[in-house]
């Protein structure tokens, strides 16, 4: 069903308002990441001399054929990266739909206690030692891939979202569904799932976001360089954050090797392209009305 | 609260009547599980999750009271109480700095939260497809782009000698603006930057909630002569609600904290910026570079994370009165 | 219901309580898995990545070990952006390794890990086990490394003197007619004359206020280094002939002469407006050609000549060292650049003997510090150079083998310098030891002290280096001197000289 368009005249300049903001709000989103693609593909002396450009001098590929030299290594950290956000999502939009479905539920004892259990959690944590002990002595996952999937499996804040969501949908689908001798977890996945398509694929894309950033639990248990994801890879590709401090103590480092600004722009690019690409696919869930025709029936 | 009175109920009630009401309880609550296994069971992988990833680290957090000895671990460290707060105290910055970082939050909260409702219900409002399906990818872009290159950036623009918004202001005849000596601007450009690196993210929330209000109010609304306006006003804002306080509520856990990575790489080692634009984390991280101590990094986590504790169940108590399904617990 | 989550959380505390204490203490598993009944695998820790030929070299290196010891080397690496998070949790989670990098400027410094029982101690292990490499390393790197009278770890015996100085171009010299620049006022004369023929005299960023820092302890009398502050920040000083007194240079009227003289400098326009937050710091700018000169230390300078060849072809540089004229130039200690062997380690025996090979026998130093001969590197008129054949993509090899370099079995680079060796010569004749050699400060009963002096340094402090003040220098100063000691100053220096008049008598028994 659609909506009726009345175009009225407040209609009509409510849109235009509407547009112009967006459009404007959204140029200076564009912007600096229209600059970061096409200083990818500048010269590092040009960008060293006259800084970032949106139409440079001279068009260079050496940031790219860099990247690019270590093909098999940038296609298995993709891979990985894959691997870890297809896992983590499936598992914890799984269980975090359950633990949302179950809060929801006005004739659950224990919500509120529970409720406050996973909620505590964001407040308080043992901090960097005791879970860095309890991933590599206690479960034994250092150098495992599962170290980076299990850390950000299941988000108080996602539950909760999740809960919310849920909480819309309207409670008369579940007293029919009771009537007709339904058991909780049947209710969960033939009724409430279906109608949860929004909230799935907003919960999902950002499990999926997640994981895609993830660098710190690679860094923190990873070993062998096949299992580091993408993120990970590109940093050290570009490091250099130490190399002063090093300098500091004394050392010395050739510096003349170390990647350009150039680099870091087009890593900054490789990273966020496909990303960027799934959304449009999952825009499609933030269609309004899905709920219709359910009550009805 | 909670806590609190569990506390007191331990501890000041006669042990007879202590026992008797924990059987009662654990009667109730061995009932309410054979009735509702189902529930149980569903709502189990979660709790086994957060009891082996953050409840058991937790009492880690205890590093913050001793003076951390590597070969005699945590929990055998000599206890100093609360020495390692101390440094907080000593110059004399803390009121400052707790003082900034409340008020960058709730601007980040608040005016986040508005932002990015009202870019939802904008786009949700537009006609055509094309449009809000691009424009909802462009203003997610700032997400990907870390707040390093958000310093590069920024200092591109604003730096003296040949940023980009001088090199405008000397070509257009007026005098070049030291940004970087500017105390009072810094604050407008922190909010604008997360601002906009963040109501890409914020606003799919929204425009889930707006996905799933049902159609048939707004056409009811329509035949009784309501304009769009109004009908953003009491049908969306209102339906909106609950994900507005749950998210707001959420932030409010996180006043103390946060938002390290923007304010370091936007200001970074720029100290004349620093009465206006320091956060704890920023005055932690400055304090104990150079050092190793793992302690007083945890101490002030712990400040952190008490503080949020006490103004999340003030909150949440008063929202409980007023709109009691929103309250998170 | 409340009282059985919070009964829960009181068990899972005491659960978890043990769990985390048990996991520290020392399980009697070890690192080593045994190959055959004597053979041994031992795991070492160093910084940086793993090269692609590093396994080939390694496996080259193994052969040998194992033929004359029966034992076989690991490496692992902590990667350079890491090192400030690994490294510490490389001690405190207990994992099990035999040894690793270790020094006094690292993110745990050697002295801590050593007086925290995460180090064995090899006094007497060195006497049994290893005696070449005994004798091979003389006393007074021995000397740095002895905590409360015991040996913790190696010390590296390359001789680097990290002198600060400044570095000004040939070219530039030349233009303006200054011979050289030998003294604060000449590199005056040098930037201003860069000023005028329109380059940017010192451009740098915030670090460039400890560049600073460092040019005034140096040119400042008998001024030098001394423990208690880190060197990150304004750490103390002392006077050569009264070491073990240690004061801070902000209570004294040179530094009120020299904050002056900063704001001088600022407003003159030696370094650009916005230097405090600027990304590119002096080094950089120099080889990118945007600065007339850079602050660092000599073997930074020398090791750039690689970089310098190739981004600035035709220019040729000098270097003034600080504390050259005053005779101030100090040997580095062995103990910033050593390796340690962990607690943990159930071969530490094992560890000693695989450490004097790396550092005593010419083949195994060749093949750890410069890789397989012929491949990685080759040895032209003395110097190694990269061979025609070299390819990065298969050749590309790495070990930040710091901790094992020794003045006698090194080889000079091409990439360096060469006047690293003659300054070295010239400077080793007239350099002073470190007096606080085998001094590590305990810095527990002072640590929130040192935090609030660490806030101090990066607000009021850099500024009054950089010139950038509001106030005027000399009410700055009284400023700083008034921040520093709320924050705790007296404290920390009564900490020092106390330890130090301890070290000294115990040293004298």
């Amino acid at each position: 069903m659609e909506k009726k368009n009345i175009a009225g005249r407040s209609e009509k300049i409510m849109k235009i308002c509407f547009y112009t903001l967006i459009t404007i709000f959204a140029l200076s989103c564009l912007f600096p990441f229209l600059l970061m693609v096409t200083s990818s593909f500048m010269s590092e002396k040009e960008i060293v001399s006259e800084g970032y450009k949106l139409i440079p001098d001279t068009v260079s590929l050496s940031a790219y054929k860099f990247l690019f030299r270590n093909f098999t290594n940038l296609f298995n950290a993709y891979r990985v990266t894959i691997f870890i956000a297809v896992t983590g999502t499936v598992f914890g939009l799984f269980f975090m739909s359950m633990a949302g479905y179950v809060l929801c539920r006005k004739d659950f004892r224990y919500r509120n206690q529970i409720s406050f259990f996973i909620y505590f959690t964001t407040l308080f944590s043992g901090g960097l030692i005791p879970t860095y002990m309890l991933y590599v002595n206690g479960l034994g996952l250092k150098d495992s891939i599962w170290s980076m999937v299990l850390p950000g499996l299941m988000s108080p804040w996602s539950i909760f979202l999740m809960k919310n969501f849920m909480k819309s949908i309207p409670d008369s689908l579940y007293e029919s569904a009771n009537i007709d001798g339904a058991n909780d977890f049947r209710i969960y996945w033939q009724i409430y799932m279906p109608l949860a398509k929004a909230s799935l694929a907003t919960i999902g894309l950002f499990q999926i976001l997640g994981y895609w950033n993830e660098w710190y639990n690679a860094m923190l248990y990873i070993q062998t360089p096949a299992k580091f994801p993408l993120q990970y890879f590109l940093q050290r590709i570009v490091s250099q954050a130490n190399i002063q401090l090093l300098i500091q103590q004394g050392l010395t480092i050739n510096t003349g090797d170390l990647p350009s600004e150039s680099i870091k722009m087009a890593t900054a690019v490789i990273a966020t392209g496909p990303i960027v690409l799934l959304y449009p696919f999952v825009q499609k869930y933030f269609v309004s009305g899905l709920t219709i025709g359910a009550v009805k029936g | 609260m909670v806590l609190i009175k569990t506390v007191m109920i331990l501890c000041c009630r006669k042990e007879e009547n202590n026992l008797k009401s924990i059987k009662l309880h654990l009667d109730h609550f061995v009932h309410e599980v054979k009735k509702k296994y189902i529930l149980f069971l569903m709502v189990l992988p979660v709790l086994i999750y957060f009891f082996i990833f953050a409840y058991i680290p937790m009492p880690g957090a205890y590093i913050a009271f001793v003076d951390y000895n590597i070969g005699k671990g945590i929990f055998g460290s000599a206890f100093v109480g609360l020495k390692n707060f101390e440094f907080l105290f000593r110059t004399g910055d803390l009121l400052r700095i707790t003082k900034n970082t409340i008020l960058y939050n709730l601007v980040f909260l608040i005016l986040g939260n508005a932002f990015q409702i009202i870019f939802a219900v904008m786009i949700s409002e537009v006609g055509n497809k094309w449009f809000k399906k691009i424009s909802q990818s462009i203003i997610l872009l700032p997400y990907f782009i870390s707040m390093v290159i958000v310093g590069f950036f920024s200092y591109n623009l604003f730096n003296f000698d040949y940023g980009f918004i001088n090199t405008i202001l000397a070509g257009l005849g007026f005098p070049k603006h030291e940004f970087y000596s500017d105390q009072g601007i810094w604050k407008y450009i922190i909010v604008f930057f997360k601002i906009w690196s963040g109501t890409g993210y914020g606003m799919i929330i929204y425009l889930a909630s707006i996905a799933g209000i049902e159609q048939d109010i707004y056409e009811a609304a329509s035949l009784d002569g309501a304009s769009p306006m109004q009908k953003i006003r009491y049908i969306t804002f209102p339906m909106l609600k609950p994900t507005m306080i749950l998210l707001i509520l959420f932030g409010l856990g996180g006043i103390l904290k946060g938002s390290f990575d923007l304010f370091y790489n936007l200001i970074g080692t720029n100290s004349v910026l620093y009465p206006q634009t320091d956060v704890i984390d920023t005055f932690v991280f400055r304090s104990l570079v150079g050092q190793f101590n793992f302690s007083q990094g945890a101490a002030v986590g712990f400040y952190q994370s008490v503080f949020g504790l006490v103004l999340v169940l003030t909150v949440n108590a008063i929202v409980k009165k007023i709109e009691p399904d929103s309250a998170l617990f | 219901m409340i009282k059985k989550v919070v009964s829960t959380i009181l068990a899972v505390t005491v659960a978890a309580g043990l769990v985390t204490g048990c996991a520290n203490k020392n399980t009697n598993e070890g690192a080593a898995k045994t190959k055959d009944s004597n053979g041994v695998n031992l795991v070492m820790y160093l910084y940086g990545t793993e090269g692609v030929a590093n396994k080939d070299v390694l496996s080259a290196l193994n052969e040998k070990l194992k033929a004359s010891i029966n034992t076989t080397l690991e490496i692992k690496y902590i990667d350079w952006n890491d090192v400030a998070t690994k490294y510490p949790l490389l001690w405190a989670s207990g994992e099990k390794f035999d040894m690793a990098y270790v020094s006094g400027t690292a993110p745990v410094p050697y002295a801590t890990l050593a007086k925290q029982g995460t180090l064995a101690d090899i006094t007497d292990l060195l006497t049994s086990e290893a005696p070449s490499l005994k004798s091979a390393i003389g006393d007074d790197y021995w000397k740095s490394m002895k905590v409360n009278g015991k040996i913790y770890g190696v010390p590296s015996t390359y001789s680097e003197y990290t002198a600060y100085g400044f570095v000004t171009r040939k070219d530039l010299l030349e233009k303006t007619g200054i011979a050289n620049v030998n003294s604060v006022e000449d590199m005056e004369h040098y930037m201003d004359a860069a000023k005028e023929n329109g380059w940017a005299p010192l451009n740098g960023s915030a670090n460039l206020s400890m560049d600073l820092y460092r040019m005034f302890v140096g040119t400042t009398s008998d001024w030098i280094d001394a423990p208690g502050v880190p060197n990150t920040e304004m750490y103390l000083t002392s006077s050569l002939g009264n070491t073990d007194k240690v004061f801070h240079p902000a209570f004294t009227s040179e530094f009120e002469t020299f904050a002056v003289k900063m704001h001088e400098w600022a407003e003159k326009g030696y370094w650009g407006k916005d230097v405090l937050s600027s990304a590119q710091d002096d080094k950089d700018n120099f080889y990118n050609g945007l600065s007339a000169s850079y602050i660092s230390h000599q073997p930074d300078w020398t090791g750039s000549y690689g970089t310098q060849k190739m981004k600035l072809p035709d220019v040729e540089t000098e270097f003034y060292a600080f504390a050259e004229a005053a005779n101030k130039i100090e040997r580095k200690m062995g103990v910033e650049n050593a390796t340690g062997i962990s607690a943990n380690s159930k071969y530490p025996d094992r560890c000693l003997k695989v450490i004097e090979k790396l550092m005593t026998d010419k083949e195994c130093y060749d093949l750890f510090q410069y890789g397989i001969l012929g491949r990685e590197y080759e040895v032209t008129d003395g110097m190694i150079k990269q061979p025609d054949t070299f390819n990065s993509d298969k050749d590309g090899f790495g070990f930040a083998g710091w901790g094992l370099r020794t003045d006698l079995l090194n080889i000079p680079q091409a990439t360096e310098d060469p006047r690293r060796y003659t300054l070295n010569e010239e400077w080793g004749k007239s350099a002073i030891d470190n007096p606080y050699a085998g001094f590590s400060f305990d810095s527990s009963s002072v640590s929130s002290q040192l935090s609030a002096i660490s806030n101090v340094d990066s607000q009021l402090g850099i500024q009054i280096m950089l010139g950038l003040t509001k106030q005027e220098p000399k009410e700055a100063v009284a400023e700083y001197r008034k921040q520093l000691e709320a924050a705790g100053i007296k404290d920390v220096i009564k900490a020092v000289n106390d330890q130090l008049t301890e070290y000294t008598s115990a040293e004298k028994k």
